[in-house]
């Protein structure tokens, strides 16, 4: 009799616990809440990758300075449609007045943000491409377009590459996930800046992964020891990169350029492996994002495209990156500064 | 502590236990419902019962197999193969309706051999079915590239957002799957079969039911409703995600031991599983409302499941 009358204990604890739990954080919650402004939500891919982590931080950030209610929202992986759509569809129904979101892919929102647009809600378009025509087939418009450049990332690392290597040498590419359209952009980007002047001699797919490149480096500077530098695709890769060249006794050779900005590629700039890194800037991505809710909201016309700022950071400026981590250390050029000024 | 003495509160905490899924989503409703004003209204309901009917299809078809004392693994990996299936006829031209019974016919295929490896050559259904969620989930990479299928078709579109009046589609195809296996399970032989040999398989093949045959049927209809749900689940999505779909594998097991139903077999409630997967969404839909960390989530998750094995414990 004493363990059944220990089990219904604890069965009951067990209970009060979970749902304590849930009671409790809801409050905290609605105390955060403000009736001023709009009402904002913004769905991303997950936030487990540090990317989609930093513009959630910087539209949590920059709702609370402006005392906008914003509640960011993701599904659990980079390919989580799904988890990602619920989430959409969830929220679609709880009357925000604004809507940001980071696609999985160029089609996987369209339905789920279908409501919102009958609702006549603004939706933002975040980072990555949304699908014009299959959103126009099903009567989805965006308001606008946030996001990072990324042939113009893929530019300014080939420009600083020509630099680097007085104009003239053998490279290779460190290429992201078949098919994933940024990786494409970025790629073609550093080709167009570097024709004629750098020899790539090889391009090959390490899909965004530190191991990957790790092995594929290795391979490469077997085949081809004269090459004096690499353009990764992103960050992981481009560490990946130096490790493979370290190991390989060729430190200080071959210098490595990759995209993202993440805290590890700039820890490897400062310590002099990674030559350098164009950092993209999430966190202002996320501030953009609810700058330009709020704009929408109170019926100003915000621009088709806002280009988020990117920035080359070498040995030179990797201090001050740091130290402003995940902000941008430099001011940036913001189309909706004057929208939501006062 | 005499077997006399522990038979009448036992009795009572089993009684309990089968109640634990309608229990707790009062629970969760009336605590979702104290922490935010936005929970509780008719458009919310209203999604949360559309989010929750994937969830409901996917776990009746778990039913089957759990109702044989087995398992279905398989269905993280047949999930997005019928959406992929799905994918590439629609996008290869095929009239969406023919598409869409192809798809069906593809999940009904993977259930087929499944059923047949457990039923004909008595292997272990554990591995049997993780096995195939392994093989299944490498064909429909194989098959997609690895890529999400865009199915932009307005039919599809049409299911997953609009429905009679304010009745959702999903809500109706849902409810008809409910109530097919229902009437299945409770109101004709082949489901009294089922219930038999999960209930005790040499006791059935006494009474000369075909085991082999019943347990292939079994894991046949998990799969067929594993294809509606991919249809499903394209509509909701507007493409086919050809990625593993573990978060609706242990949700459709959790919705069905949520459920009342027992993973040793011969036992089933067609309600109580449904109840179990609009609890589990429930969870989801409230923390998105609230704002409450992903993380939060999953623990929460977790921690309903392992209560409902806790009270499954003192079922009989």
């Amino acid at each position: 009799m004493g363990w059944n009358l220990r089990r219904i204990v604890a069965v009951t604890v067990a209970a009060a616990a979970v749902t304590g739990m849930t009671a409790a954080c809801g409050r905290g919650g609605d105390d955060v809440k403000q009736a001023s402004g709009p009402r904002i939500a913004i769905v991303t891919r997950n936030f487990t990758n540090p990317y989609w982590a930093a513009l959630r931080d910087g539209a949590l950030a920059e709702g609370k300075q402006r005392g906008v209610e914003v509640n960011v929202q993701a599904g659990t992986s980079e390919t989580d449609a799904d988890g990602e759509n619920a989430k959409i569809s969830t929220l679609a129904g709880q009357g925000y007045d604004c809507f940001g979101v980071v696609p999985v892919n160029a089609s996987n929102v369209i339905t789920p943000l279908v409501p919102v647009a009958r609702k006549k809600t603004p939706i933002l378009n975040l980072d990555s491409q949304i699908d014009p025509a299959a959103s126009s087939a099903a009567g989805v418009s965006y308001a606008s377009f946030i996001g990072s450049d990324n042939v113009a990332a893929g530019t300014l690392a080939g420009q600083k590459m020509l630099t680097a290597l007085n104009g003239t040498g053998k490279v290779v590419i460190l290429q992201g996930i078949a098919g994933e359209q940024n990786g494409i952009n970025r790629e073609k980007g550093f080709t167009e800046a570097t024709g004629g002047k750098l020899e790539i001699v090889q391009r090959a797919p390490a899909d965004y992964e530190q191991d990957k490149a790790l092995q594929v480096t290795e391979a490469i500077l077997k085949a081809h020891p004269d090459i004096t530098g690499i353009f990764a695709a992103n960050d992981t890769m481009g560490l990946g990169a130096v490790q493979a060249i370290k190991n390989a006794g060729l430190a200080g050779k071959i210098k490595v350029i990759s995209v993202d900005g993440i805290k590890d590629a700039l820890a490897s700039v400062k310590s002099g492996d990674l030559y350098g890194t164009i950092t993209q800037y999430p966190y202002a991505e996320g501030q953009l994002a609810v700058q330009a809710c709020i704009a929408a909201h109170s019926g100003k016309q915000i621009p088709q495209r806002v280009v988020a700022p990117i920035a080359f950071i070498d040995n030179a400026v990797v201090d001050q990156q740091i130290a402003s981590f995940p902000k941008p250390f430099a001011p940036f050029d913001n189309p909706l500064a004057p929208l939501v000024a006062g | 502590m005499t077997a006399t003495a522990a038979r009448p509160r036992s009795f009572d905490l089993a009684r309990a236990a089968d109640y634990a899924a309608p229990g707790a989503l009062v629970v969760v409703w009336l605590a979702f419902f104290i922490a935010t004003p936005h929970f509780l209204t008719l458009d919310n309901i209203g999604d949360l019962l559309v989010a929750s009917s994937i969830l409901a299809v996917l776990a009746l078809g778990q039913q089957f197999a759990v109702v044989v004392a087995g398992i279905d693994l398989s269905v993280g990996a047949n999930l997005p193969w019928a959406a992929a299936l799905l994918g590439a006829t629609a996008t290869a031209g095929v009239p969406m309706g023919l598409a869409i019974l192809i798809a069906i016919a593809g999940s009904v295929v993977v259930g087929v051999v499944n059923g047949f490896l457990v039923g004909y050559l008595k292997m272990t259904d554990f591995i049997v079915t993780l096995g195939s969620l392994s093989v299944v989930s490498g064909i429909t990479l194989l098959l997609t590239e690895g890529n999400t299928v865009a199915v932009s078709s307005p039919f599809l579109q049409a299911i997953a957002l609009d429905g009679i009046g304010p009745v959702r589609w999903f809500w109706l195809i849902a409810l008809a799957a409910a109530v097919l296996v229902w009437a299945t399970l409770f109101r004709t032989r082949a489901g009294t079969h089922l219930l038999a040999v999960g209930g005790g398989p040499d006791a059935a093949l006494g009474t000369g039911i075909p085991v082999r045959r019943v347990r292939l049927a079994a894991y046949a209809a998990s799969g067929l409703l594993c294809g509606v749900a991919g249809v499903m689940l394209v509509a909701r999505n507007g493409g086919a995600d050809p990625s593993l779909q573990t978060n609706y594998l242990l949700s459709s097991i959790a919705a069905v031991v949520l459920g009342g139903s027992s993973l040793f077999g011969g036992k089933a409630s067609v309600a109580g599983s449904v109840t179990g997967a609009v609890l589990l969404t429930s969870l989801v839909n409230g923390f998105t409302i609230i704002g409450i960390s992903q993380y939060f989530q999953t623990i929460a998750v977790g921690a309903v499941v392992l209560l409902a094995a806790l009270l499954a414990r003192f079922r009989k």
